[in-house]
């Protein structure tokens, strides 16, 4: 367990918090530093400052393993032997327009097939509103005809359909009388 | 020989003081470009443009500060600007992904950071440790001012000098930066 500012009875003269910060110090700046022995009480004690450390120095380490000590003897004669073309590179990396032109082809086909379906799709939109608007209306005159043609198969003029209607009109008329 | 003197011969072009000056603070200036950067391959590229801007810079130093402190200046913008350079050039790469998934799409002879070396590079500091994303995650300020104290070994006063600051302000920067990655590795350490 950490204890961040307090100091406990295990740990008398320095507490998790300092410790921590401390161990940073030390490890951020590699073996210059003299050896602390109250940082030493501390962690010998207190297992979460000993497992913090313990991962911090690992972590830097493994971070940092490239760092040089000695120089290259080369460094000069690379220097001025890659000068040229350095600079040909870092020119050509210096314009903001590179990256710009090497997509704009490619920008400006997205943008029309954009364009182009925005427009393909409203053309569609438009067709499909007139087929059911022309639908609709034929589906008017279609249910006329068929009113039609399903009177005249009634064949409602027929003089049997007639007597019929008679005899009925004239039963109604003599119920109202009565 | 004194530093203006040396800068003095480099900028008339002496090979041999060159050749010096390139020996004595290549170590100096790589370290610091790698402490920022975390890559090998761009710290050396990175310390090779340091040197290339101090050579042709040369004949500008007066002296007045001592050439290691022009260097560390240097290459800490050199760093920083890389490394937002990189920022940018990752953009670009992820639009050219979207664009042109297929492999086909890295013969492109015009833009050369796009080949495998590149990828690796930045695969490298994409899967960056704790430590290098908790350093790149502090402020700015704070963040030079920490790597030049705790892992260049510089003393305040000469973070000061090369951040042109106050020594209360590299102070208190330097002790913000260590609370700020007191807390960052605590969060990711338990």
């Amino acid at each position: 367990m950490q204890s961040d500012g307090v100091k406990t009875e295990n740990k008398p003269t320095m507490n998790c918090a300092e410790a921590e910060r401390l161990m940073i110090d030390r490890v951020f700046s590699g073996s210059v530093l003299q050896p602390d022995d109250e940082l030493n009480a501390h962690t010998a004690d207190c297992a979460a400052c000993r497992s913090f450390h313990q991962k911090l120095s690992a972590d830097f380490n493994a971070s940092f393993p490239d760092r040089k000590q000695v120089p290259d003897p080369d460094f000069y004669d690379r220097l001025f032997a890659g000068k040229k073309s350095g600079e040909r590179r870092s020119g050509r990396k210096s314009n903001g327009l590179v990256p710009l032109v090497r997509f704009a082809p490619r920008l400006s086909a997205a943008a029309a097939a954009v364009l182009l379906g925005i427009w393909l799709g409203g053309r569609l939109f438009t067709s499909f509103i007139s087929i059911n608007t022309a639908s609709g209306v034929s589906e008017e005159t279609l249910r006329s005809e068929y009113m039609q043609s399903y009177a005249a198969d009634l064949n409602l003029s027929d003089a049997t359909d007639l007597a019929l209607e008679n005899y009925l009109n004239f039963n109604t008329e003599t119920d109202d009388t009565e | 020989m004194s530093d203006a003197e040396l800068m003095r011969k480099v900028a008339d072009g002496d090979p041999e003081s060159g050749r010096r000056f390139a020996g004595q603070f290549q170590v100096l200036v790589y370290n610091v470009c790698y402490s920022f950067i975390h890559n090998r391959h761009d710290a050396e590229d990175v310390t090779q443009e340091v040197f290339l801007e101090a050579f042709r810079n040369a004949g500008r130093f007066r002296g007045d500060a001592k050439i290691s402190t022009w260097l560390y200046r240097i290459a800490v913008n050199r760093s920083l600007n890389f490394i937002r350079n990189n920022r940018k050039r990752r953009f670009w790469q992820e639009l050219s992904a979207v664009f042109d998934p297929g492999p086909s799409g890295s013969n492109s002879q015009e833009f050369e950071m796009s080949d495998d070396a590149t990828d690796g590079r930045l695969k490298n500091l994409e899967q960056k440790s704790v430590i290098g994303k908790a350093l790149d995650s502090l402020p700015e300020n704070q963040r030079i001012a920490f790597t030049l104290n705790k892992m260049e070994d510089l003393s305040y006063a000469e973070v000061a000098e090369v951040m042109q600051l106050s020594l209360s302000a590299v102070e208190s920067l330097i002790h913000r930066a260590r609370l700020g990655l007191q807390k960052r590795l605590k969060n990711y350490y338990f």
